[in-house]
């Protein structure tokens, strides 16, 4: 009697466990399958390798998402990737406790600002200084996103880093103190090269959620589906800002699953950005 | 001559050292000048979250009112409000913490207490973490697709609810993992030594332990769930219908406070009064509870940390 209660209450236990494991098979299966049916309209050259994406003329060429995407992702880390690696260190190896604690709580109230608080900043604050700065176009596109995204993407960044900085062993700073090293020289030298594989993971997990962001980015990118976009100024698009945008009013079932496997692409995408991180850092754990 | 070779070898050690001199004051130069540039970069973080709160709050506060708060938008005066979008808010947040909060509990548990290594624990781990590794776009698309097509209802709070509950499952079973983790093995020892079943054991002493922990999960997850736009945008919707704007039905449309930002701002509601005005109000009150719920997740945080010392 007793047994079997206790049977009873794992397996309730064990039910709510199996519910993750049933939601992300799930989630792969149902995304996947819809998105792949988009192959019974159009072959994969198609959508691949197609310049165009118009919903008017049932046209569904990936490239203005996928560069986008990529686009954004890219100056997105080129900017953020130093600041956050300057920052974690400013706290691992200068500040004092106090404004260690500072910037740590700093850093987490970015991380838990809504996006559209900052789509709505983007808009009021980035958009503008964009236009009046190239005095051409709308100022929405990928420079205002990426400029927006610096900020989405430091808590990411800084956390993972400052990890990586603080798990070196002390021996590595004391040997470098006692050869006579100034502080810059110990970090350029020494601390930086052994937390490699922890920066690395923290762009790379940056860069996944650059790629993710939907709605900062929709709010600022402009939204233009139809070309690859020319410069950095004018109007584009990403992959999450395409599918949110456009999602709700797909009536053809050709343009929804379209849609659906430009989400399944991101999934992909994520989850190549996450393997990436699982063998730089499982052949970093070999190595030392 | 042996003076002069002295003098010259002198003169070599003199300009030797002068030029490591040198050296040391380069590097000593680059060291301040490294200093300075991580200095800034972290003020630089510190006054951009700065004028980025003060900015919000300086647009929106005036409008805040009671009224604001408690009112719908109006399309033929002025001072329209946000209160069925607050309505709907809360609706999902619980809603949605109520799916979220036992089944992530409930994992947390079986995970901490009763998994043995293998590899059905090995999926269940992996699943978590991929699970909070995807989009959250990805997450509206899925809720789309299962909630709204295939179970058939259609843009509603509820579909909105389960999928978020979907989205912040991983976290709620991380943070509540870690907590009943941190219950020291002497409490459990105690227990069972006693005589106390497993189950007595997790509900007598394990998870009145973990519990602020357990609490702390809740309270972050609500302030997610009150900030998440893009899913909610494929599954709840955009739109409050005017003729049920505080009903209890899960099966209506719904629009909540972030979703009403950014359509306000980028869709547009024409006809709507002071739309501008009303969008940046709703961001102030957005930021206001953001800022609440963070500050009181920390301060439960720091309680249990002490808590936990005193365990010890």
């Amino acid at each position: 009697m007793v047994l079997k209660k206790a049977i009873f209450i794992q397996s309730i236990f064990f039910t709510a466990a199996a519910i993750l494991v049933l939601a992300s098979l799930a989630l792969m299966i149902f995304v996947g399958s819809q998105g792949l049916h988009v192959f019974s309209y159009m072959n994969p050259l198609e959508f691949f390798t197609g310049t165009t994406w118009d919903q008017n003329t049932e046209t569904y060429g990936v490239l203005p998402l996928l560069f986008g995407s990529l686009a954004t992702a890219l100056i997105t880390l080129v900017i953020s990737a130093p600041l956050a690696i300057l920052v974690a260190l400013f706290m691992v190896e200068v500040a004092s406790p106090r404004v260690r604690q500072l910037m740590r709580t700093t850093v987490e109230l970015f991380a838990s600002l809504p996006s559209v608080i900052y789509g709505l900043l983007g808009l009021v604050i980035v958009v503008p200084w964009v236009r009046e700065s190239f005095h051409t176009g709308l100022g929405k596109g990928i420079l205002a996103a990426s400029i927006v995204l610096v900020f989405m993407t430091q808590p990411t960044m800084v956390a993972i880093t400052e990890d990586a900085l603080r798990a070196l062993p002390k021996t590595l700073r004391e040997g470098a103190w006692g050869l006579g090293a100034t502080r810059w020289q110990m970090i350029w030298g020494v601390l930086l090269p052994a937390a490699r594989p922890g920066i690395l993971t923290a762009v790379i997990l940056g860069m996944g959620r650059a790629i993710g962001e939907t709605m900062a980015v929709q709010m600022v990118v402009g939204n233009i589906t139809a070309r690859v976009p020319k410069s950095f100024i004018t109007g584009a698009t990403t992959m999450p800002a395409a599918i949110v945008t456009q999602l709700p009013e797909a009536t053809s079932p050709e343009h929804r699953a379209a849609l659906i496997m430009v989400g399944f692409l991101l999934l992909l995408i994520t989850f190549a950005l996450i393997a990436t991180v699982r063998l730089t850092t499982g052949g970093a754990g070999v190595r030392r | 001559m042996s003076n002069t070779l002295l003098e010259s070898s002198n003169q070599w050690i003199k300009s030797d050292l002068e030029d490591s001199k040198r050296t040391l004051q380069r590097h000593k130069l680059a060291d301040r000048i490294a200093t300075v540039v991580m200095s800034l970069a972290a003020l630089l973080l510190v006054l951009v979250l700065l004028s980025v709160i003060s900015i919000l709050l300086y647009k929106g506060l005036s409008t805040i009112s009671w009224k604001f708060l408690t009112s719908a938008g109006t399309f033929t005066e002025a001072g329209g409000g946000i209160g069925p979008q607050i309505f709907v808010s809360v609706y999902i947040l619980f809603l949605s913490l109520l799916f979220t909060t036992p089944l992530g509990v409930g994992a947390a548990i079986y995970l901490a207490e009763y998994a043995k290594p293998g590899r059905l624990t090995t999926a269940i781990r992996f699943s978590t973490e991929t699970l909070a590794s995807v989009p959250s776009i990805v997450f509206g698309i899925f809720g789309a697709i299962v909630f709204l097509t295939i179970m058939g209802l259609g843009y509603s709070v509820l579909s909105g609810a389960l999928t978020l509950t979907l989205l912040n499952l991983p976290l709620m079973v991380r943070i509540a993992e870690d907590a009943i983790r941190a219950v020291p093995n002497t409490y459990r020892e105690a227990s069972l030594a006693l005589a106390g079943t497993q189950w007595e054991t997790i509900r007598k002493i394990i998870l009145p332990a973990a519990l602020p922990g357990i609490i702390t999960a809740i309270v972050l997850t609500g302030g997610r769930i009150i900030g998440e736009t893009a899913p909610l945008i494929l599954t709840t919707g955009t739109t409050i219908s005017p003729n049920a704007q505080y009903s209890l039905n899960p099966f209506q449309t719904g629009e909540t406070l972030a979703v009403h930002i950014w359509v306000l701002k980028i869709v547009g509601v024409p006809g709507l009064k002071d739309s501008q005005a009303v969008a940046d109000g709703t961001a102030a009150v957005l930021l206001l509870i953001v800022l609440i719920v963070n500050i009181g997740a920390a301060y439960l945080s720091q309680r249990l940390q002490k808590n936990q010392r005193g365990a010890r």
